[in-house]
């Protein structure tokens, strides 16, 4: 409709004669400037890092690309450390997904029904999200560190010196204290999309139920979860997208250590990119990486993509 | 799915409105449980923050025999050591300067893409607008390799321009959505209104379309600007040159080299660089969380 106005509006008002040319090339000037930019940095460097991952060289430099077609994979495929990074990161994933999905439907439904409060645990809930992650990475290094960290001290104080351990210096809990970190910054976020989904639940509904009978469980697995289903999807997706791109925290906060234990897929990007300078293989860890994203999201789109959504959309 | 169908079909407005109400109402114990789910969760949000800003406060020697407790006495002075020997106002006016091109950049670029993309007719339109969106959901961190390739080709490497530029286009797709959306809902007579009083499409879209659009602009502005002030791996492989060094990054240098000899004053810098976006966030919190919030679930 407000299409269809448009087009009436432009041809009752544009000069026959005047431009044509003009009106050519007009939505190029509205289009082409923004287009430029993200083709550059975004359309372009997903191009060449195709083309990049079947080659050896860089792009541009004396050495120039050479082609040497699945070279890079058969390397990555016997790459030990790009596999077992893959397991942490995929440990990583499972953990923080998991965590941060429970964690925030749990804030929201608590925190939905309106009372007095709720915009102050809101606000605070979301507080970590805003935070970098070096200043994060820093405040929890202090959370986990060894010797004067706020966990072991209290620990000690409350006598469980048993419980004390180097958090972050243990091959063991390394990994579980950095998915602790990641829940903790992220959680916020989840649950203010989860409680915008409890807003636009149709009321009557579960108020209906509850006449009939049905216990607030009963309502919570019966009603409101599968009434969520939309939401639950893009959290899924958005908390996947970060697992597996997951980089900065891991950088400020172990850089990968004790001996690898915390080592993920993108740090193992950054190091064979710009420790060893093999931009080649490192474009294609990163172009495995990128298929592996895309895997994941195509699969719980398709997952939560129910019948009654699909009427709904036409 | 039949309880759902038997709860619609059953005659709601028959029933007693009283019965209604009550019985939609959670049972006093839940309510308390409920209660004390939120404020343990709230207490394990605050408390890592609240016992690092105590940190940030005690003298060396009061934190090494006391790490947990309140500071014995204040030491105010972490706050000026650590400005200074941080370089913070540099790395606050570096983190300025490119947050706030990227937010300016992006807006513009973006809103005359949309409206280009909104107003006209033309072949290749929605290959155009699919050749973006499909890129939502793509991290930076992934095609790092080539754009530090390209970025390199462009002599952009150690400039501002260097990171200000991919900031910006990783930004377009989530805004592109929020300003097409909007635009999109826009009526088309108000516009039209103004062509029949001799106004120019630019003049449209910069006295009408914008001017209407402040919501859109404010959760673009909102969610640019932090991904941007807080953005840390495509500083740390750009921007080698300390001068131009974003708040982040000169933290993370900063960090590396007081872990373990100075806590306090570590602590004083974090602080120092978490302050003006905790401040933004607390004084405009409800815009926040729908601008970074929001974005997700329309995108």
């Amino acid at each position: 409709m407000a299409r269809a106005a448009m087009e009436q509006q432009r041809a009752a008002y544009t000069p026959p004669l005047l431009s044509s040319l003009f009106q050519k090339i007009e939505p190029l000037l509205w289009i082409g400037p923004g287009l430029l930019v993200f083709f550059v940095f975004v359309h372009l460097p997903i191009i060449l890092q195709l083309a990049m991952s079947f080659a050896s060289g860089v792009p541009g430099s004396g050495e120039g690309l050479r082609f040497i077609s699945l070279g890079n994979f058969r390397t990555l495929l016997a790459d030990v450390d790009y596999w077992a990074s893959i397991l942490n990161n995929i440990q990583f994933a499972i953990a923080t997904v998991v965590g941060k999905l429970v964690l925030s439907l749990m804030l929201a439904l608590a925190l939905n029904s309106a009372f007095i409060g709720q915009n102050i645990f809101r606000t605070i809930f979301f507080l970590p999200v805003i935070l970098s992650f070096v200043a994060i990475g820093v405040i929890w290094g202090f959370m986990f560190q060894f010797e004067f960290g706020a966990i072991n001290q209290m620990l000690a104080r409350l006598g469980l010196n048993f419980l004390i351990e180097d958090w972050l210096g243990d091959p063991r809990f390394a990994l579980w204290s950095i998915v602790v970190v990641d829940i903790w910054k992220w959680t916020g976020f989840h649950m203010v999309i989860y409680l915008a989904g409890l807003q636009a639940l149709p009321k009557d509904l579960t108020e209906a139920a509850s006449v009939d009978g049905a216990t607030a469980w009963q309502r919570l697995v019966h009603i409101t979860l599968p009434l969520l289903s939309r939401y639950t999807a893009t959290n899924v997706i958005i908390a996947t997208l970060g697992a597996f791109s997951v980089f900065d925290l891991i950088y400020v906060m172990t850089q990968g250590g004790p001996f690898g234990s915390t080592q993920v897929a993108m740090m193992q990007v950054y190091l064979q990119a710009f420790q060893f300078h093999r931009l080649g293989y490192a474009s294609t860890q990163a172009t495995v990486l990128l298929a592996i994203i895309a895997i994941v999201s195509i699969v719980v789109m398709r997952l939560s993509r129910r019948p009654e959504d699909e009427e709904e959309s036409r | 799915m039949t309880l759902t169908n038997s709860a619609v079909s059953s005659p709601a407005a028959s029933r007693p409105q009283r019965l209604y109400r009550k019985r939609g109402v959670l049972p006093w114990h839940l309510n308390l449980v409920r209660l004390v789910i939120l404020v343990m969760a709230a207490a394990g949000v605050i408390f890592p923050i609240v016992i690092f800003l105590g940190n940030s406060l005690k003298t060396d020697g009061d934190f090494l025999g006391n790490p947990i407790g309140w500071p014995t006495e204040f030491a105010f002075g972490n706050y000026i050591e650590a400005w200074q020997k941080a370089n913070m106002s540099v790395l606050i006016v570096n983190s300025l300067v490119v947050s706030l091109a990227t937010v300016a950049a992006t807006i513009i670029l973006t809103s005359m893409m949309a409206y280009g993309l909104v107003t006209f007719r033309f072949r290749g339109r929605n290959v155009i607008l699919l050749s973006i969106l499909v890129m939502l959901t793509i991290p930076v961190q992934i095609y790092i390799i080539p754009l530090y390739v390209i970025a390199i080709n462009l002599s952009i490497v150690n400039t501002r321009l260097g990171v200000i530029l991919p900031y910006t286009a990783a930004a377009m797709p989530l805004a592109l959505v929020l300003f097409r959306n909007y635009f999109l809902e826009l009526p088309a007579a108000l516009s039209e209104a103004a062509r029949l009083d001799g106004c120019s499409r630019f003049g449209i879209y910069w006295r009408i379309v914008m001017p209407l659009s402040r919501p859109a602009i404010g959760a673009v502005a909102i969610f640019t600007f932090v991904s941007a002030w807080n953005e840390f791996f495509l500083a740390l492989v750009f921007l080698q040159n300390a001068s131009i060094q974003t708040l982040p990054l000169g933290m993370q240098v900063f960090a590396i080299s007081e872990y373990q000899t100075n806590y306090p004053l570590l602590f004083s810098a974090i602080t120092i660089g978490m302050a003006p976006m905790i401040v933004i966030y607390l004084l405009m919190q409800r815009q926040f969380i729908s601008g970074l919030a929001g974005g997700a679930m329309k995108g």
